[in-house]
């Protein structure tokens, strides 16, 4: 594996949620230290991160009102209402408020 | 973009975690069974998330109680109303049915607190005195004796508070009224107040579901028994205000839905264990023009009404 440093922020998603629970337990059963519960999210961090990049093709499209914006360090934070989500399947999903947390594509470094 | 590819690619991260911590696993000498615990109990966890459908549900679970300890978040399913398939643990919990009519009164403060709002609100035209009532009587109860030894006298009556008490009393005994114009009589008829010197005011604080029929009340007023020997006419005679108006009961009050605090809304900083309304992506390119938004995304994970979906690339359009 390559020393590139991948995002945490897939931890928030149900499947890091799930995983960080699972660790907890493990954890607070005395079963594993914490360090390695640290490596394991980290790993969890690569996967998820390539596994989205190389075997999800699905497109998403979305239009909404934007009520906040936020750029701080390179993340953008968009609070959007009255989201209407338009999927593959010509499915439509519709959501009050939805959260976006985004970060840069692009690492550090890279052009 | 659909719900049902998210399974499986959670499958292949769950699957691909669990091999490449092997080795970290071995290096900190703990046996890598751990690892297959860990996948156990990572893949209930998700279950219990009820985000999507996984592959692995279907399966016979060993310990099924175990999969019901599962952080439950049924509740945003059960407004989605879509389900992808049967699955039975995933039966919803069933929504808290709407609040039947009486249920107010199975909250004994609240009852007492309406209470009391209508008794004051009775009093409010005729007597303007709040702290106080004088001349009127408050029944003897054998059980709180104490509370009066006098049966008349203008300023002998008891305090607010002693007949808030015994309001809220009454109505946790009345567990069997079932209405609140019942609740109230029932109040008035145990307080032995004298309908005769309650001059009904119009009802200028219509207050929605708080709005009662003066009918209603008035009728189980005049069948109370009034016993004349509690308040004789010289007790009325001796009535007069103390107190113009009071601290507790503003007259000018609006008492509009308004004033009430409305809900805060939900923190959009959910990090609890809960599932939020939230996309978590990447972005390649964010656009602004005036007022108008448009981002290209990537390698998302979005979270909706309760379902999970991941997606290649999106794009979003939204002005300000």
């Amino acid at each position: 594996m390559n020393n590139q440093t991948y995002y945490e922020l897939y931890r928030r998603s149900s499947i890091g949620v799930a995983l960080t629970d699972a660790l907890d337990d493990l954890i607070s059963d005395g079963r594993i230290a914490p360090q390695l519960a640290m490596k394991i999210l980290s790993n969890f961090d690569r996967s998820v991160t390539d596994i989205l990049a190389q075997q999800v093709t699905a497109k998403l499209s979305f239009k909404g009102h934007l009520d906040t914006y936020r750029f701080c360090d390179e993340v953008w934070t968009f609070l959007i209402k009255d989201v209407t989500f338009k999927l593959d399947n010509s499915q439509t999903v519709q959501s009050e408020r939805v959260k976006i947390v985004s970060c840069n594509s692009k690492k550090p470094g890279e052009t | 973009m659909t719900n049902i590819t998210v399974g499986k690619v959670y499958e292949k991260v769950i699957q691909q975690v669990i091999d490449s911590s092997v080795t970290d696993v071995q290096d900190s000498g703990i046996d890598p069974s751990v690892l297959e615990e860990l996948k156990k109990v990572w893949q209930e966890k998700l279950s219990g998330f009820k985000v999507a459908t996984f592959p692995w549900d279907p399966e016979p679970v060993p310990e099924p109680a175990a999969k019901q300890e599962a952080v439950d978040t049924g509740g945003d399913l059960a407004s989605d109303g879509t389900r992808i398939k049967p699955e039975p643990e995933a039966e919803m919990p069933p929504a808290p049915a709407p609040a039947p009519l009486g249920q107010a009164l199975s909250d004994p403060s609240l009852a007492a607190a309406r209470a009391r709002e209508m008794v004051a609100q009775k009093f409010g035209g005729n007597a303007q005195q709040r702290s106080t009532f004088p001349g009127l009587m408050l029944p003897t109860p054998p059980q709180q004796q104490h509370h009066n030894g006098q049966t008349d006298g203008p300023d002998d009556g008891p305090t607010r508070q002693e007949v808030d008490e015994q309001i809220r009393e009454i109505v946790l005994e009345g567990e069997q009224i079932r209405t609140y114009e019942d609740a109230i009589a029932e109040a008035l008829r145990q307080f032995n107040i004298q309908t005769d010197i309650l001059q009904v005011r119009p009802l200028k604080k219509k207050k929605g579901k708080r709005a009662i029929s003066h009918k209603a009340v008035d009728t189980d007023l005049t069948l109370s028994p009034v016993p004349d020997a509690v308040a004789g006419p010289s007790s009325l005679a001796s009535f007069k205000p103390l107190q113009t108006d009071g601290p507790e009961m503003d007259e000018d009050a609006i008492n509009s839905d308004l004033d009430d605090t409305d809900e805060e809304p939900v923190d959009d900083d959910d990090d609890g264990e809960g599932i939020s309304q939230i996309m978590l992506c990447m972005y390649d390119k964010v656009q602004r023009t005036k007022n108008k938004w448009k981002c290209w995304l990537r390698n998302g994970v979005l979270t909706v009404n309760g379902k999970e979906y991941v997606f290649g690339k999106a794009t979003g359009e939204y002005e300000w």
